[in-house]
């Protein structure tokens, strides 16, 4: 039976080594059984995969870097709404989420384009170098760290901290750091691709585990799949995952949903001690790109946020298969120069 | 006769393989402790939402780790998850595979320590 027609815009089409999570989204939102989804790639640039998976994204457009600003942004996305008419716009990337956040009301009064995203502040406050306030604020344990602008400040880091310690990005990146020198090393190589601050965290010894979650805005969790890395990449990505059971976990996320309020798709990244305690080292604002997983194992978190940004009542999912995985391969596309060409000149295709 | 219980850690990248009674001096120490505490080894539960099938695949849900194990290995985990007492598990073994009384429990031993490192039992529970 086709569903309501419904036309989507979606960023994050860099299905590559380190996946944007623009392609599950997509599969999510076209496994949809209510909506007959028509999906509008948001790229930039012109080598993102998913530009080219036809059979998923209708139509690409490029849109300018985050770092253009809004009203660049803005004047895109006009033109690309006159053309497409589109419904709902999901962006995937936490280096946008700013200016999407900041654009949502004139999205949504100007073009008629909903979203459904954390608030400013919810953005704000999870940011890795405020986790530590975060956790305190929230009563979540969060490991000890520090932001620091200056590879000097690296020698006065102990005692205050010992090794190993972990030199983070404020947006991605993350190594494990074992003496000053490597944290020296690492604080370069972070800072010369993300910018400045670099945070510097404690190392906690345990397994990492991580929840895929929705939140409705009014403390109420719509849906929760935990998840452990079986096989990680040398990028620390996940290439094969599986969904776990775990109640104390799924407790910890909906405390937290309930306590913030949060709104929209998250990740929690969260290692689970030998001693069965939890502390939180990141919160990703957004829906992790393993998210096709939780689809997978009954929850359509994709689909849920159609729903939510479209206004409409959603009834929170009450269980998902554990022991569920999920294993990702590389795939070699052909493509015509033609597409490229076309993508690369004109902007879309 | 010997015996041994294999359980292997199910991962492409790093299959590992744990024969603990292979080192003698365990297998002869851990009698002569038996003999000064004579003790019976206390039966663990292990967790209700451990999922084991026929091929002696291993699964927990709780922290997604994945095991095989062999035939008798198998045997002795349904017998526990069934809550068997261990004379009752110990005479069948030395019935079924015509072995002794010391060798089962040393083995018994090794392999419930085992599962209990590899929090499989309720007592690790959290």
């Amino acid at each position: 039976m086709p569903g309501k027609k419904v036309t989507v815009a979606v960023t994050g089409l860099n299905n590559v080594d380190s996946p944007g999570p623009g392609i599950p989204v997509i599969r999510g939102l076209l496994d949809s059984k209510e909506y007959d989804v028509r999906i509008i790639g948001l790229s930039y640039d012109a080598l993102e995969p998913g530009i080219y998976m036809h059979e998923l994204v209708a139509k690409t457009y490029q849109i300018p870097l985050p770092s253009a600003g809004i009203a660049s942004i803005m004047e895109r996305l006009r033109y690309i709404n006159n053309i497409e008419k589109i419904d709902v716009i999901i962006p995937n990337f936490d280096a946008e989420l700013y200016n999407f956040i900041k654009m949502g009301p004139a999205l949504e009064n100007e073009l008629g384009i909903k979203s459904f995203l954390p608030t400013m502040e919810q953005f704000e406050e999870r940011h890795k170098s405020n986790l530590p306030a975060f956790g305190d604020k929230y009563f979540i344990k969060v490991p000890k760290s520090k932001m620091i602008f200056s590879i000097s400040e690296i020698h006065s880091l102990t005692p205050e901290f010992s090794y190993p310690l972990v030199v983070k990005g404020k947006f991605y990146d993350a190594s494990v750091a074992y003496s000053p020198e490597q944290a020296a090393q690492y604080f370069n190589k972070i800072s010369a691709k993300w910018g400045l601050p670099i945070i510097i965290q404690q190392f906690t010894y345990g397994t990492e585990v991580n929840v895929t979650a929705l939140g409705d805005g009014q403390g109420n969790t719509i849906g929760a799949v935990p998840m452990r890395k079986q096989v990680i990449t040398d990028k620390g990505k996940a290439w094969a995952g599986i969904t776990l059971e775990d109640d104390e976990l799924l407790n910890i996320t909906r405390k937290l949903i309930r306590n913030c309020h949060w709104r929209g798709p998250c990740e929690l990244e969260m290692i689970k001690t030998n001693d069965g305690d939890y502390y939180l080292i990141e919160i990703n604002p957004r829906t992790p790109a393993w998210v096709y997983l939780a689809v997978g194992a009954g929850q359509n978190h994709p689909e849920a946020l159609l729903k939510l940004a479209l206004g409409e009542k959603v009834k929170p999912f009450e269980s998902y298969e554990s022991g569920k995985m999920f294993i990702r391969y590389s795939y070699d596309m052909i493509c015509d120069l033609k597409e490229f060409e076309t993508i690369s000149t004109l902007g879309e295709l | 006769m010997f015996f041994c219980l294999v359980f292997a850690s199910v991962s492409a990248l790093n299959p590992v393989t744990f024969c603990p009674n292979v080192i003698t001096q365990v297998a002869q120490t851990i009698p002569y402790l038996y003999r000064l505490n004579p003790q019976k080894p206390s039966i663990m539960k292990i967790k209700k939402n451990i999922a084991l099938s026929d091929t002696g695949f291993v699964f927990n849900p709780s922290t997604g780790d994945s095991f095989s194990v062999n035939p008798i290995g198998l045997e002795i985990l349904r017998k526990l998850k069934d809550n068997e007492p261990f004379d009752k598990i110990k005479q069948h073994i030395m019935t079924a595979y015509s072995t002794d009384s010391d060798t089962v429990e040393k083995d018994f031993y090794d392999f419930t320590k085992m599962l209990e490192q590899l929090q499989l039992t309720e007592a690790d529970a959290r």
